[in-house]
């Protein structure tokens, strides 16, 4: 997830994002490392509510091998 | 609605582990007790012991005595195992360890099939060491198969079906955590 160029670009912590969201400072890590097994359609949806953005900006497809 | 439903799970899982920590003191208290009776009144417990492997066991040696103790005893043993393992289950839930939830429920359904198979072995063992003051020619061997067995034979089923279940739901658990 693109998440590091979105929360510059809005100049908001990763903390402040957490919170916003509601999930904990450590998932939002690894969601931030790609390292997620899976995001929930309800994270996703309030992730894109507090940074208003669309899905696909967030998104990117990193082959295994990249 | 869920918060209310895990709080009484876990009660319920702390009442039952509580109630499998009094199982097993009241095994090792059994087992006790065969050994006093044993050392203390070797004929009579020979005598009893005997009698519930169907022999006569009046004219039994102290060594016969102490063999059907050993008997007894291994037998103790291993439902001390499976008591020991089923308590692990309940323990691990206690701390929302799902995996070694599984784990312990997989090692209680194989124990249980060690009580079914040690169940009969023991009891034909226990008939040879009851009646080897026989002569020869009338020493027994006798296996058998009663409702004991049976019933032991559903619950290792019931527990092994029952465990490739936990090992299933904890890998949704896993899942489930994974998923952020």
């Amino acid at each position: 997830m693109r998440l590091d160029v979105a929360l510059a670009q809005r100049k908001m912590t990763s903390r402040e994002l957490a919170a916003k969201v509601g999930i904990s400072e450590q998932n939002l890590s690894i969601l931030r490392s790609g390292k997620a097994r899976g995001v929930r359609f309800s994270t996703l949806d309030a992730i894109c509510k507090v940074l208003e953005c669309q899905p696909g900006e967030l998104l990117e497809y990193a082959s295994d091998a990249d | 609605m869920i918060e209310t439903e895990t709080q009484s799970f876990l009660r319920s899982a702390e009442i039952l582990r509580n109630a499998l920590t009094a199982v097993l003191a009241l095994l090792i208290l059994m087992g006790a007790v065969v050994v006093v009776w044993t050392l203390v009144e070797t004929g009579a417990a020979g005598r009893w012991l005997a009698a519930q492997v169907g022999q006569d066991g009046d004219d039994a040696s102290g060594m016969q005595a102490f063999g059907l103790t050993a008997l007894t005893l291994t037998q103790i043993g291993i439902w001390y195992a499976v008591v020991w393992q089923t308590r692990r289950i309940f323990t691990a839930l206690l701390i929302a360890d799902a995996s070694a939830a599984g784990a312990a429920a997989r090692r209680t359904a194989q124990l249980l099939w060690v009580v079914v198979i040690w169940g009969v072995l023991a009891a034909a063992l226990g008939t040879v060491v009851a009646s080897w003051h026989y002569p020869e020619g009338e020493r027994t061997l006798a296996v058998s198969i009663g409702p004991g067995q049976i019933t032991t034979i559903f619950a290792a089923l019931l527990a092994s079906f029952t465990s490739h279940a936990f090992v299933l739901g904890a890998a949704l658990w896993r899942d489930h955590r994974e998923v952020i």
